[in-house]
């Protein structure tokens, strides 16, 4: 999978409730998809926390992507990666979370983003 | 030749991006190159508003863009979902959401993602400029 060549990879670099940043991410990589551009997107850093299971941010009246997440078979985009170095560092298993990801190492991560056509980072 | 497309997504003032596109563009199109559009995205929209006042020994950043749109018949893309989030609506959505103004600066449009995408798909590279 990691072999793929995409047309966009949208990189997912922020945690869970700090502004909109992570839903405009997902907006355009599910507008890529709908596009039928090839599509990835990559949860590195802070951005793995996206990935924990139950949350509800609806208690602080803020709006997750994690539903969103959950649907994202929906828009044929099932190629979702995650930093296993990140996981590692923040006692994570990709197993534990909300969605398949397939956990890359960095040199995995680095040829991912090195076959792909055009990124955005968020 | 290479044909750009540019994707600011930092705010004015409070980011260097929309400055640093402009130069980008400024110096892409002298140099031959083709810009085939620029969208504003995230915190990048409030370059769009016709309202901002910055002093005079400023650069007015959307007069800026506006006069380097029109000289180079540049297409500025606001993305509609991030303006309206964020106040920036042209005459149409102000109808539709019943707001008693407008504030979309002239030669910006209102666009979906999809034109982004759509856009990225043609061009040789897109640019992000977010600080």
């Amino acid at each position: 999978m990691t072999k793929a060549h995409y047309d966009l990879l949208v990189v997912m670099t922020q945690p869970p409730l700090i502004g909109a940043q992570s839903k405009e991410a997902l907006d355009t990589a599910l507008v890529s998809a709908t596009f039928d551009r090839k599509t990835a997107l990559a949860f590195v850093g802070e951005g793995v926390l996206q990935l924990l299971p139950d949350q509800q941010p609806d208690r602080v009246d803020s709006k997750g992507i994690q539903a969103m997440l959950k649907a994202l078979p929906l828009y044929d985009l099932d190629a979702v990666f995650v930093q296993q170095t990140s996981l590692e560092s923040r006692k994570l298993k990709a197993d534990e979370l909300l969605l398949e990801a397939e956990p890359l190492s960095d040199t995995a991560l680095a040829d991912l983003i090195a076959s792909s056509n055009n990124h955005l980072v968020f | 030749m290479a044909r750009f497309v540019l994707n600011i997504c930092g705010a004015p003032y409070a980011s260097g991006a929309p400055l640093s596109a402009l130069r980008f563009a400024r110096a892409a199109l002298a140099d031959g190159h083709q810009i085939d559009k620029v969208f504003f995205y995230q915190e990048g929209v409030q370059l769009a508003t016709r309202l901002a006042c910055p002093p005079q020994d400023e650069i007015h950043l959307t007069q800026a863009w506006q006069q380097l749109a029109q000289e180079h018949q540049l297409e500025l893309l606001v993305c509609v979902a991030a303006a309206l989030k964020r106040g920036l609506v042209d005459p149409k959505e102000a109808l539709r959401h019943g707001l008693d103004t407008n504030n979309l600066a002239e030669g910006f449009t209102l666009a979906g993602l999809g034109e982004l995408i759509a856009a990225m798909a043609q061009a040789d590279r897109t640019l992000t400029f977010t600080s």
